[in-house]
């Protein structure tokens, strides 16, 4: 990686599962061995330092010094990932804009990606309309999300089609549902779903998680990563050469 | 090395295809032969299997989560206790569905678990479309067709249910005389254990021990096979690969 990554996972809304796509790509991208570091903004409690503590920094991404944490210290060698707590994601945005990063990107001195998560009401639409301005000089993703059993029944897909115009080169991503009973068992495990899936503890120790749940938490994330690799994750967060040399390979 | 544990799993998409039958007959041949059996019976509305083997059958649903995991999480361990499971035409559908999105067979070949298919041929489409389906998604696992003479008496399966293994040979189930079907139907009746049935007369008690002796003798053929099967594929894994032994000089 010749330049910083970024990816900003958020929603101005809370409950549509920010979280559980941001785990869903700290498991991708560790899965390929792709260094990688995270930072939940939910401070001071924070949801993803449960799940993955070794990677996770909990900040305030409001305080300059958290800010400072996280952008004076992007790596050319890891992806960074943040997870934006519910209502900050156009603040954030404005935040990132008025330290000139959104400008670096536009530069090609970073990379920057949003993984904006769309809840089924039509307020999440107003949220695109919101984040239009600074997303097209990044690379946006809007995410619908069906893990926690949403029906997008407000949209009209003539209504979503004009939102999701607005913004140049954005790109669609579906997360399918995954069973409620895996879902929650997962969540008392307090571990990725990778670490679920190979029935270990956290701690390294074998588990002794439901087989038919760890199925079902595979089979989903399966599916979940077809989407990532569909929009070729890795190689946006690799450089030009080393996704020419992937090609070759 | 531990035995592997088969899980023998009898399916038809339709109803009365001799499906509960075949699985008592399995369930009693395990009984008596490996000392141990324990049958699921997925037939929520009769319990058919449950009520003629009620000390070896559990009964299963395969609707809820909760049921699933009941079910799958007991067929997916190695305990060397042979398991048969009959799954009802109103579950077949859901039974494969989460068989499939679960990598049943994927993770049986990492426990030592051998599953088999037996699948209760019939002459009508959706059976015959069934099967080719089966054996597309659960390539892994030996299908064996049954071709159950009472029911399917005149007509060819042989075409539409083609044997596609060495494994999943196809079953034979003889016929039954009428008198002896009534019989065997009626509850309790044990097809293994004399003690457990009513007495019958010396004709039909040697036409069921016929037909048992018969049966019996394709299940142990089919264990044969299995064991044969995971033989193979465990010397095959613990064997060099030929191309890079070390030869020894000319």
């Amino acid at each position: 990686m010749a330049k910083p990554a970024v990816i900003i996972v958020g929603a101005d809304k809370g409950g549509v599962g920010k979280t559980t796509v941001m785990r869903t790509l700290l498991d991708y991208f560790l899965a390929r061995k792709v260094p990688t570091r995270a930072f939940d903004t939910e401070s001071p409690k924070g949801t993803l330092k449960r799940f993955h503590p070794d990677v996770t920094d909990i900040v305030d991404v409001t305080k300059i010094p958290d800010q400072m944490q996280i952008f004076d210290t992007l790596s050319d060698n890891a992806v960074t990932l943040i997870d934006v707590r519910a209502g900050l994601l156009s603040p954030t945005l404005t935040a990132l804009r008025n330290i000139g990063f959104i400008d670096a990107a536009k530069k090609g001195q970073i990379t920057v990606s949003i993984f904006h998560v769309l809840g089924p009401s039509i307020a999440s639409l107003d949220e695109i309309v919101e984040t239009a301005e600074v997303a097209n000089d990044v690379r946006y993703f809007l995410v619908k999300n069906f893990i926690n059993n949403t029906h997008f029944f407000e949209w009209d897909q003539a209504t979503y089609n004009s939102y999701f115009k607005r913004i140049k080169d954005a790109v669609e991503i579906t997360i399918p549902k995954l069973n409620e009973m895996a879902c929650e068992q997962v969540e008392i495990a307090s571990v990725p779903f990778l670490t679920f899936i190979a029935n270990k503890k956290a701690n390294g120790e074998a588990a002794t998680y439901s087989f038919v749940l760890r199925g079902y938490v595979r089979h989903w994330l399966g599916h979940v990563w077809q989407e990532y690799d569909r929009i070729k994750l890795v190689d946006i967060v690799s450089t030009r050469e080393q996704a020419q040399a992937k090609a070759i390979g | 090395m531990s035995r592997p544990t088969p899980v023998c799993i009898i399916a038809s998409p339709r109803p009365r295809t001799g499906r509960t039958t075949l699985a008592r007959a399995l369930t009693e041949f395990y009984c008596t032969d490996a000392g141990q059996a324990v049958a699921y019976d997925l037939d929520a509305m009769d319990c058919t299997l449950q009520q003629f083997l009620p000390d070896c059958t559990v009964p299963a649903d395969i609707g809820a989560t909760q049921s699933q995991v009941k079910l799958f999480d007991q067929l997916i361990v190695a305990d060397e206790t042979p398991k048969i499971v009959d799954v009802s035409a109103p579950a077949f559908e859901a039974f494969f569905n989460v068989m499939a999105e679960i990598d049943f067979a994927g993770e049986a070949r990492r426990q030592s678990i051998e599953p088999v298919i037996l699948f209760a041929a019939s002459s009508d489409p959706l059976s015959i479309k069934t099967y080719t389906r089966m054996r597309a998604r659960f390539w892994s696992i030996p299908i064996a067709p049954v071709y159950n003479d009472g029911l399917v008496r005149g007509h060819n399966l042989r075409d539409a249910f083609p044997a596609v293994s060495a494994v999943g040979l196809p079953l034979q189930v003889p016929a039954l005389s009428p008198a002896l079907r009534t019989v065997i139907d009626t509850k309790p009746f044990s097809l293994a254990d004399e003690r457990r049935r009513p007495r019958i007369s010396e004709l039909l008690e040697a036409e069921l021990n016929s037909w048992v002796k018969r049966l019996n003798l394709q299940f142990r053929e089919l264990g044969l096979r299995m064991l044969l099967a995971s033989l193979r594929g465990s010397l095959t894994e613990a064997l060099p690969d030929p191309s890079t032994r070390v030869r020894p000089p000319a």
